[in-house]
């Protein structure tokens, strides 16, 4: 066996080392941009939640459809008659690729809201 | 013999360098865990708000006004949608207060809560009892809302030589009122009064409050000397067997105050509900904020006065066994904004933006007595602010007025 001399060894640490850190880095900047772009999703989605519920008690109608948007999409569910005569809805938010986003269930008063078929 | 000491430090070099990035793919990992704690701490904190604002619209539209308390889920087939809602009487308005069950990081939030009415009662103005004599007006009165009167109806008149100076008598609905004064309240009023008599009190004065949340057990304060800078905020009753003065120093925000007479000295400004038994004075330039209100409930004669240019937001009631006397007395320049109600006669002489509902009217002056009639006095029901909501004197849907520490 070829006796390997001290240069090369070193030679061969520093590339394994820099082969495992760049590995490390890509790995860990691919997680960070998955999590803040689903991050940023999530910041998205609740936005529109929130104005769709403030369309709902300004317009006092709720129209069920699905609302394309840049970062995906936003559907109502469920929509279901709660106690004292409230309705339960259910929005439901997914990415451009069809991944679930977040869901949210919630109860608004029904006295200011006219269905609409 | 050089070249490899060279190569040994490279050895050094490339070990700290390696660390060096290391630590910085460290960072990086840690900064992407966190990034992920934190999202999972914004998505629950996200739903328990939207547990709330769902729990909050369940409990506004039941219209059970009493007290009650419960844990319920929210949402089928999720558990952690389960939460303690707890409505009670707080004077005349009713705080709601609903807590997560999660554990270790409970959540609570409580809210003062008050009622829209239908608007019949919301635009009434003056409602003078069916005494079946007429109403007589003069000097600057105004009327406007919808006014009910008696079956005589109105006139203008002269006092003093002051004729009426608007040209109609007034502007909006006329109406005829009832014989008897709606009381809608009055079961109210004795279940506050009852329970302001019976809770148990914690003793004196405490050095600190412990804790005024709403949604901690009310603390209940026996005070039997005036205190100077009585400073009180919160869920906690003041209570008093004599006297009770409130100084321009006293600092009261949504607390109770019950005694049998409460004075409020000239330049006190607070927010709170009084109650009595016997009399209220509100000495001049005193301001009660809303959501603020006064209730009188006596045996005998209850008399409330509200000096020039004074303020109630919120609400005033007088109930007296004998209606014979004066029980409400609004001085010039004077106002109620607000619900003002008062079983027997009323000498209004300032402006209530609102309504008033009075068994009778009477005016005296240095010369004479005048009963049915209003003088330079205002009683706007259209003037009330669409932001104010009513106390429980009527059925309607609840509303929340503020929220609550």
């Amino acid at each position: 066996m070829k006796k390997l001399k001290g240069s090369t060894i070193i030679e061969a640490v520093i590339s394994a080392l820099i082969i495992l850190i760049s590995f490390s880095l890509a790995l860990t900047t691919l997680v960070q941009i998955n999590a803040k772009k689903s991050g940023t999703d999530f910041y998205y989605a609740q936005s529109s939640i929130d104005s769709i519920l403030n369309e709902i008690k300004t317009t006092k109608t709720i129209t069920p459809q699905i609302i394309v948007y840049k970062w995906g999409s936003l559907s109502i569910e469920e929509l279901k008659p709660a106690e004292y005569g409230c309705i339960q809805l259910t929005f439901k938010a997914s990415s451009s690729a069809g991944e679930l986003i977040d869901k949210r269930t919630v109860v608004i008063d029904s006295s200011f809201v006219f269905h609409e078929p | 013999m050089l070249k490899r000491n060279l190569r040994a430090g490279v050895l050094y070099y490339t070990l700290f360098v390696a660390l060096v990035m290391l630590l910085i793919v460290g960072l990086f990992v840690l900064i992407a865990y966190q990034e992920g704690f934190f999202m999972s701490n914004l998505k629950r904190s996200e739903r328990i708000s939207s547990y709330f604002s769902s729990a909050l619209a369940l409990c506004l539209a039941n219209p059970n006004p009493d007290n009650y308390s419960k844990k319920t889920t929210l949402f089928e087939n999720d558990n952690e949608s389960t939460l303690e809602i707890a409505q009670f009487k707080w004077g005349f308005y009713n705080v709601l207060t609903i807590k997560t069950t999660e554990l270790p990081t409970q959540i609570s939030k409580s809210y003062l809560v008050g009622i829209t009415p239908n608007d019949t009662i919301r635009q009434t103005g003056l409602y003078l009892r069916n005494n079946y004599s007429y109403l007589s007006v003069s000097g600057s009165t105004l009327l406007t809302g919808r006014t009910y009167l008696p079956q005589s109806g109105i006139a203008s008149s002269s006092i003093e030589g002051n004729g009426y100076t608007s040209d109609s008598l007034l502007y909006g609905l006329k109406l005829l009122s009832k014989d008897k004064l709606p009381s809608y309240y009055i079961n109210r009023l004795e279940s506050v009064i009852g329970r302001l008599e019976s809770i148990k009190s914690e003793g004196g004065m405490p050095t600190k409050l412990r804790n005024t949340s709403f949604s901690n057990p009310t603390s209940v304060i026996d005070i039997s000397d005036n205190i100077p800078n009585l400073s009180i905020e919160g869920n906690v009753i003041i209570r008093s067997k004599n006297k009770l003065i409130l100084n321009r120093k006293s600092k009261l925000k949504n607390v109770i105050v019950f005694a049998p007479s409460v004075y409020i000295e000239n330049g006190f400004k607070g927010c709170c509900q009084i109650f009595a038994t016997d009399t209220v004075i509100i000495q001049s330039g005193a301001v009660l904020h809303y959501p603020s209100g006064i209730a009188i409930l006596s045996n005998s004669r209850g008399y409330l006065e509200v000096d020039s240019t004074s303020r109630i937001y919120g609400y005033a009631i007088v109930h007296s066994q004998d209606n014979a006397k004066i029980g409400l007395r609004i001085k010039s320049s004077a106002a109620i904004f607000g619900y003002t109600f008062c079983n027997s006669k009323v000498d209004h002489q300032g402006t209530v933006f609102g309504s008033l509902y009075a068994y009778g009217l009477e005016f005296r002056t240095g010369w004479g007595l005048y009963t049915s009639s209003l003088f330079n006095a205002k009683v706007l029901g259209r003037e009330l602010s669409p932001c104010y909501l009513f106390p429980f004197v009527s059925p309607g849907r609840k509303a929340v007025i503020v929220n609550l520490p």
